[in-house]
């Protein structure tokens, strides 16, 4: 009798001794990840606030009745319709992904053609808007504040009470950037002008570290073989450090543009295209820039200055790309308030060549 | 001082021995720094508990079993590439072993060093969840052990019925097999089977324990 009540215990111990999958909860996440149609152009976009899902096909495709060859998703979770199931997206077709615990997530999954050859919105700066800050109003590219893809430090000299660096400047009758190094209004000694793909920060401006008030970077799928841009540069009279002492060099521009791939948690740099130079250059002129994929070999003529930037590290080249960063400055040591007040960057018609 | 005499031996033919050791292990933790990681937070309930009993069939040999129960739980809060990390996990493992119990007295029987070999079955199962900004990843696994062990020691004994045990254990022949499963991907499991011998003593699972004696 007493054995049999300690088998009873045992037996119910055991019966008590599995631990749960469900342990610490059903996972709630229900994310396509990744969305590939064998013989698209360019990148998959994946929006995942919006829950939207743009795969770029070649121009001259005709059928859309295509058949998705591999759809990633959270882990636990299950997707509907399934990769290898052939749809037509002549319209956006809906995919529903359940997660584990029974959430379920809409995606809307479109096909546009030729989205492997994109340009950067309003790359010719023929678009200015106006904006206010802290009662100085002052020119900005692009269509409005929300819309644009373009940055300036504008707004940080604005909150010092000084004029902007970047300014539209007439061409013709068309329109084209200026940019020029001047004088700080407050606590140091030179703004050099800027104009990238990105945002300045809201926030008010870091003066110890000024790279750290740019958001630099824009989404963007693409592979373009080189840049073109039209430029003219004057540097300033006099090359000086932060502390305005003169500099043994001349003061130089930037003109660089940088493909990352930000998929993962490690930013990766996919591809470089760099100018810099100190020549004066009157008259516009075009210049060509080859975007090299992968890391830069020593030797290189990019390869002094065009290493990743901290958070980053070099791909191979043949990651996808995410992001775009294009960034023009009239003072390439700026970041560090060296440069030579008057140097003077005008940049127009910036186009990306595939 | 009056030596003291037992009146019936502990260990003769026809006594029983029982005893229970039981642990806890518990900590709560806040941003603890330790040499890889800053934890945020790092909590652990550990314990586990072992019933024994035997039946000396002849003077200074008994016969019987133990068994065991183990509990681990692990909650960790992290940051990894500036993403939040939590790392749960929870293992339950449960053993039977029958064991032999030889004890060698020594002088006039106040201490005695003993011997124990015991074969353990051992069954657990554990989950292990890691939630971070961009997934879940879950493992789970189920785990079937077999060991041949050795645990000696000396016995002092307070009087006929009670004594403190010192002991420590060899862990002789170990079998193993765990089974896991990543991702609730089941059709790929993944199983690993290890076997080891293994006769060094390791003074770090010395143990301490009070075992008592009853005529049966």
């Amino acid at each position: 009798m007493k054995s049999k009540n300690i088998l009873i215990v045992l037996l119910a111990a055991f019966a008590l001794s599995c631990v749960k999958e469900d342990q610490f909860g059903l996972s709630d996440r229900a994310q396509i990840k990744t969305f590939v149609i064998t013989g698209q152009s360019g990148n998959t976009l994946i929006d995942q606030d919006s829950l939207t899902i743009v795969v770029p096909m070649p121009e001259n495709t005709l059928d859309f009745t295509l058949t998705p060859s591999e759809i990633t998703h959270s882990n636990f979770s299950s997707v509907s319709p399934l990769a290898g199931v052939t749809q037509d997206f002549l319209n956006p077709v809906t995919y529903s992904v359940t997660a584990e615990n029974g959430k379920v997530v809409l995606y809307e999954v479109s096909v546009v053609r030729s989205g492997a050859q994109p340009q950067l919105d309003n790359a010719s700066f023929e678009q200015w808007y106006s904006e206010t800050t802290a009662g100085n109003t002052y020119d900005q590219p692009g269509d409005s504040k929300e819309t644009t893809i373009w940055g300036t430090a504008n707004r940080g000299l604005a909150l010092g009470a000084g004029n902007p660096n970047t300014t539209p400047l007439p061409k013709g009758d068309s329109l084209a950037a200026r940019l020029e190094t001047m004088a700080a209004p407050a606590l140091v000694r030179l703004a050099a002008a800027t104009l990238f793909t990105g945002k300045f920060t809201d926030g008010f401006p870091s003066i110890n570290d000024p790279r750290s008030n740019i958001d630099l970077g824009v989404a963007f799928s693409g592979r373009p073989q080189s840049m073109t841009f039209q430029y003219t540069y004057q540097p300033g009279p006099s090359n000086e450090d932060a502390n305005g002492q003169p500099l043994a060099y001349s003061d130089q521009c930037d003109i660089y543009l940088l493909l990352e791939d930000r998929s993962g948690s490690q930013t990766k740099r996919v591809g470089t295209a760099w100018f810099r130079s100190s020549d004066l250059v009157q008259t516009w002129t075009s210049v060509n820039v080859p975007v090299v994929y992968g890391p830069l070999e020593p030797g290189h003529p990019w390869y002094d200055f065009a290493q990743p930037q901290p958070d980053e590290i070099w791909g191979d080249g043949s990651e996808s790309v995410t992001h775009i960063s294009v960034l023009f400055t009239s003072s390439f040591e700026g970041d560090f308030f060296k440069g030579a007040v008057g140097s003077t960057l005008e940049v127009d018609n910036f186009r990306l060549n595939y | 001082m009056a030596q003291y005499e037992f009146t019936s031996h502990p260990t003769a033919k026809g006594q029983v021995l029982l005893s229970t050791t039981f642990s806890v292990n518990q900590k709560e933790g806040e941003n603890e720094v330790s040499i890889i990681q800053t934890f945020e937070q790092r909590n652990f309930f550990n314990w586990d508990i072992t019933l024994r009993s035997g039946y000396f069939i002849k003077d200074n040999f008994a016969v019987g079993g133990f068994f065991v129960f183990e509990e681990n739980n692990s909650e960790l809060k992290y940051t990894s590439d500036n993403q939040p990390v939590l790392d749960e996990s929870r293992s339950i493992n449960y053993g039977i072993a029958p064991f032999i119990r030889n004890y060698l007295p020594l002088g006039d029987g106040r201490f005695m060093l003993f011997n124990e070999t015991y074969f353990e079955f051992n069954y657990g199962s554990s989950v292990r969840q890691i939630t971070t900004l961009d997934d879940i990843n879950r493992v789970t696994s189920t785990s079937y052990n077999f060991t041949l062990g050795l645990q000696p020691g000396i016995a002092a004994f307070i009087n006929e019925k009670v004594s403190v045990e010192v002991g420590t254990s060899l862990l002789g022949l170990n079998s193993s097999v765990t089974q896991s499963v990543t991702n609730g991907d089941t059709d790929n499991p993944s199983r690993t089977v290890s076997n080891n011998v293994d006769f060094k003593i390791n003074l770090l699972t010395l143990f301490v324990g009070v075992t008592f004696y009853f005529p049966s």
